[in-house]
């Protein structure tokens, strides 16, 4: 009964349904590119960001927001720092520096690459020549296939425990992303500009929903941290997690929470949103890794 | 004001079309036209006549075939809001349920499972039609007086303190 | 926190249609539920409600509801779809997205009204 053209009627509504929804979709791409150009500029975004931050938390210095919601929640501040006693993300420093120094497949180690491991606010960057933003992570992966090993799984232990160390040999040096200078940079950073304010999931929150318009307030008992110093300690060791884990891992989490299907770990959406979300922390010290609950 | 460039945007849904048209569209009628090449021709037109009635007869009554509509359809959008990059987390949820009713010989729950996957991505997808243009307003501006930010209070109250 | 998957779990099931008429306390006991429950509306999250623990502060105390909406229709029209009288808003389309069956918007706007 289900001959060839049987086939072609069923799938009609089907092909309707795409054939609408592809031309929406270009109308969609020249509107995108269109209103980039009402965009401002990215130095005016993050002092911007900063004046926003600084009207709603006089008390607070910008800087100050590497510490996340303990920058303002007292009562958590104490449990937290009573935490860094005894900091639960150190076996994956150790263990990411034993990574770090051993051999690559071709006898060298990763500090061909990134020499004592001091290189946490080199990244990210946008690379002209690729035509995308380079994350730390990125940058491990190629460094091991240079070295003719394998590229790490994002989303596994064993790049993370490298972040860890990398990050713990960085601590005290301040971000800063340079400027995006060229068309391409500029593109990725307002990628992730667009991604952090679009709201998305079906109780349609934008990243801004919490971390702009209600920085502060609470979500139950639970306060929402600020934009600013939100990518300044990665990776963290997260209570909930009992592990350590990847910026990219918290952002997949926070669109879950949303009621969106999250993107991968390093997916050209998550780097454009590191890369918007680093830029504007510029001036900010790096403190990773980090305890978070 | 220079004409945007929307080629990437076109390149881009070329690739798609061309997948779509192919999978959805010409094997299909290759099938088709195969099939009426092999019929004999003295009968081919009653033969299309009463196959055509047939078809109209039996998506109006075979639950089977409604179903599978319904879930082709359902399967489409949801594709369509991944694509935009706004997939909703619900919607593979439902998508799998109908299908295990449809395997299952559950045609009408199959159906009404996969209207409300339908649904869902459809309103997913308003969102991100949406959202092209509605996210400029969400940031602090450098001239807060154009910033509907401001206007939003600042209701932060101690810690751990019901207000 | 599961807020999202649990939430559409509970969104799933049916519930009988609450009575608009004719109430008694019983029957806005389902409202009172979904509006407490992280895995249904969760109006505890921003709001708070009545005797609700740690409720958030996201969103203005819902108190004097009665006053604030003399009219059912407009405060359920508000969960239905916040966005539609204050784009800016930041509470979720609980009708729109369907994160709550109509029925259940009903049991809420019941129970919020004897705020």
């Amino acid at each position: 009964m289900f001959n060839g053209k049987e086939f072609t009627m069923i799938r009609r509504p089907a092909i309707a349904a795409m054939l609408l929804t592809l031309s929406s979709y270009s109308l969609l791409g020249y509107m995108a590119a269109f209103s980039h150009k009402a965009v401002a500029d990215p130095e005016s975004d993050r002092q911007a960001m900063r004046a926003f931050y600084q009207k709603r938390f006089p008390d607070i210095a910008p800087e100050a927001h590497k510490d996340g919601v303990y920058a303002f929640d007292e009562n958590a501040r104490e449990q937290w720092l009573e935490l860094e006693d005894f900091p639960p993300y150190e076996i994956a420093i150790d263990e990411g520096q034993e990574l770090f120094e051993s051999p690559l497949a071709d006898g060298s180690n990763y500090s061909d690459c990134f020499g004592d491991g001091a290189v946490k606010n080199q990244f990210p960057y946008f690379d002209e020549q690729k035509g995308e933003v380079i994350t730390l992570e990125l940058a491990i992966n190629t460094c091991r296939s240079q070295h003719g090993d394998q590229p790490l799984p994002y989303d596994g232990a064993e790049i993370t425990r490298l972040t860890a160390y990398i990050a713990f040999q960085s601590r005290g040096q301040t971000i800063a992303v340079a400027e995006p200078a060229n068309e391409g940079a500029l593109a990725a950073y307002n990628d992730g500009k667009r991604f952090y304010a679009s709201r998305r999931g079906q109780l349609n929150f934008a990243c801004t929903s919490c971390h702009v318009q209600l920085a502060g307030n609470r979500l139950r008992a639970e306060h929402l941290s600020a934009s600013l110093g939100q990518v300044s300690h990665w990776p963290a060791y997260r209570l909930k997690w009992q592990d350590v884990g990847s910026l990219h891992r918290r952002f997949a989490r926070c669109i879950k929470q949303v009621g969106a299907e999250p993107f991968p770990a390093q997916s050209k959406e998550y780097r454009n949103l590191e890369y918007f979300l680093t830029y504007i922390s510029n001036g900010l010290p790096l403190n990773g890794p980090s305890i978070r609950k | 004001m220079k004409t945007p460039n929307i080629f990437p945007a076109i390149s881009h849904v070329t690739s798609r079309i061309f997948s779509y048209v192919f999978s959805y569209l010409m094997a299909p009628l290759l099938a088709a036209l195969l099939l009426i090449a092999c019929t004999d021709p003295s009968t081919e037109q009653s033969t299309e006549q009463s196959n055509g009635q047939n078809h109209k007869q039996s998506s109006d009554k075979d639950p089977a075939l409604l179903a599978r509509v319904a879930l082709d359809q359902a399967q489409a959008q949801y594709e369509a809001s991944r694509q935009a990059g706004y997939a909703w987390a619900r919607t593979p949820v439902l998508l799998k349920s109908a299908t295990e009713d449809f395997a299952a010989g559950d045609f009408s729950g199959a159906a009404s499972t996969a209207d409300q996957a339908t649904r869902l991505a459809d309103a997913s997808l308003a969102q991100a039609q949406a959202e092209q243009t509605a996210w400029l307003d969400r940031f602090p501006k450098t001239d807060s007086s154009q910033s509907p930010l401001t206007q939003l209070p600042l209701t932060t109250t101690p810690a751990n303190k019901v207000p | 926190m599961k807020i999202v998957l649990m939430l559409l779990a509970v969104a799933a099931t049916t519930i009988h249609p609450a009575l608009a008429e004719d109430q008694t306390p019983t029957d806005l006991q389902p409202g009172k539920t979904i509006a407490f429950d992280r895995n249904a509306g969760n109006c505890l999250a921003c709001h708070a409600i009545d005797d609700g623990e740690l409720p958030g502060n996201s969103g203005p105390p819902l108190i004097q509801m009665q006053q604030r909406f003399p009219e059912r229709d407009v405060l359920r029209k508000q969960v239905w779809d916040a966005t539609v009288r204050n784009p800016n808003t930041v509470m979720p389309p609980y009708g729109k997205h369907m994160i709550l069956t109509e029925e259940q918007i009903d049991q809420v706007v019941d129970y919020l009204l004897t705020l």
